[in-house]
């Protein structure tokens, strides 16, 4: 019963989806990047730390969603900064978000 | 002519700060052993500038932020513009930030047109389409016709133009509200004709509720002012806020387009915009009250909120709250239920944190208190003992 009713919900979810706005067009959403396999070696090494230990961002973010993100990827996010004009900032991708 | 750009740019420094070295430099055309001295000096007082590694920067944010809001309580009614609208400014603005309300007390959106339709019609035009509209607001009268029990609600026609509906489109919208009524629309008359009998009381009832029928507009969207800003862009100043239907509405900026709801912000454009959003409105808050707080801490805050991936408020229930340490949250507030609770639990407390330390009198790992001794037990074993 329980997983017919998940079921339903997420059909309408998926419905709703083509509707949906390009959220990269907005200028308050940084470019998000998925990162290769290497380049994420990379990045855990240089700062010394395991995937749990970067900021994280949902799965179901609609900035991840439109670059299709999945849960275990680290994405990229080139920010505009007011102090230092071009940060670069990683994002461990989760599947649940945190914290609701 | 020396190429400043190729000098500066593999340095460790902000993007902005080499900027703006290259072009004092260019302004001055230094030859390159002066460029290179120049460029030496700027790296090391940059570096200087630095925070230390171990600083305590989430309490010197926090104090930052706090000692000017102590500023702000005394002065907090406003009214924005000449419209006489009144928007939460000031000390409540602030907390509600903070504390990551669901629903903020006053909702707004600055709605920007995009390049064809930057004109005050257009915007005027879909001003009045997104303004939520109930039967009420067109009605000039409405009446019981007692000796044929029924319903007459009477509309004026250029209102239905203004909104851009139609009569059918009205009929439409008002029959979900009156199911057991036959909806009619003659000339500028809505006519409802009950099913069965009904007695006037029902009527009664049933034309409160078929006026308060949403009949155009866009949920939430209350009050709808055009105005022009500084650069000549028009824009829609509203009162409430529909994001996600808004931005699906042609004719609309999809870029400039904001809203004041962090919350909505985050569910419709993702995390990231919402950590602009937090900065944005807080620096906002703070500005307009004249408030002098340099940005980085309130980067740090938005940070913090943002960490997890959905906004976490600042506090008890939030980034304070979920600190791994028994003492530290027991040291913020409500310290006899986290106690408690922890001893329920039967939570251990490593004493490695600021707090905890203070509290059994050590030395906390902050800044020079943060070094360690490491003693290798490879060399004791070779005889230095």
């Amino acid at each position: 019963m329980v997983f017919g009713m998940a079921a339903k919900t997420k059909v309408k979810e998926t419905a709703d989806e083509d509707k949906e706005i390009r959220v990269s067009e907005h200028s308050m959403v940084p470019k998000h990047e998925i990162m290769g396999k290497e380049e994420k070696a990379d990045l855990l090494k240089k700062f010394n730390v395991s995937e749990q230990q970067l900021p994280k961002i949902s799965a179901n973010d609609p900035a991840a969603k439109e670059i299709g993100a999945k849960a275990g990827d680290v994405v990229r996010i080139m920010r505009k900064s007011q102090t230092a004009g071009k940060t670069v900032y990683y994002r461990y991708v989760v599947g649940v978000s945190h914290g609701e | 002519m020396v190429d400043y750009r190729e000098i500066v740019r593999d340095l460790d420094m902000p993007e902005s700060l080499k900027e703006r070295l290259v072009q004092s430099l260019e302004k001055h055309r230094p030859d390159r052993k002066k460029a290179e001295a120049v460029i030496a000096k700027v790296v090391e007082i940059y570096e200087d500038a630095k925070y230390e590694p171990c600083e305590a920067i989430g309490v010197i944010a926090a104090q930052s932020i706090s000692e000017p809001a102590t500023q702000m309580t005394m002065r907090v009614y406003h009214f924005v513009g000449a419209a006489g609208r009144e928007v939460t400014l000031g000390l409540p603005r602030l907390i509600e930030i903070v504390d990551a309300r669901r629903t903020p007390s006053t909702p707004t959106m600055e709605i920007y047109m995009d390049e064809e339709h930057n004109t005050k019609e257009a915007a005027t035009d879909l001003a009045s389409r997104i303004k939520e509209s109930v039967l009420h607001n067109i009605a000039v009268e409405d009446s019981i016709d007692l000796v044929n029990s029924r319903l007459n609600i009477k509309v004026k026609a250029e209102d239905l133009g203004r909104l851009g509906i139609t009569g059918d489109d009205l009929v439409k919208s008002v029959r979900k509200n009156a199911r057991d009524l036959n909806v009619e629309f003659d000339t500028d008359t809505l006519v409802f004709i009950p099913k069965k009998e009904l007695s006037v009381r029902d009527l009664q009832k049933r034309k409160v509720r078929i006026l308060n029928t949403q009949i155009s507009g866009l949920k939430g969207i209350g009050q709808v002012v055009v105005r022009k800003d500084d650069k000549g862009s028009w824009f829609i100043f509203t009162i409430g806020s529909n994001l996600k239907k808004i931005l699906a509405m042609p004719g609309v900026d999809r870029h400039r387009t904001v809203c004041n709801d962090i919350r909505e912000v985050e569910k419709v454009l993702g995390i990231e915009a919402a950590r602009n959003a937090i900065i944005r409105e807080a620096d906002k808050t703070l500005s307009e009250q004249g408030l002098d707080v340099d940005i980085r801490h309130l980067l740090l805050v938005a940070d913090v909120m943002c960490a997890d991936g959905s906004i976490k408020p600042v506090g008890r229930y939030g980034v304070a709250g979920e600190k791994g340490s028994v003492l530290a949250r027991a040291n913020f507030e409500t310290t006899v239920t986290t106690l408690m609770d922890a001893a329920v639990e039967g939570e251990t407390d490593e004493l490695d944190s600021i707090i905890e330390n203070v509290m059994i009198n050590q030395v906390a790992p902050v800044g020079t208190g943060m070094c360690d001794l490491v003693f290798s037990k490879t060399k004791t074993k070779k005889g230095v003992k």
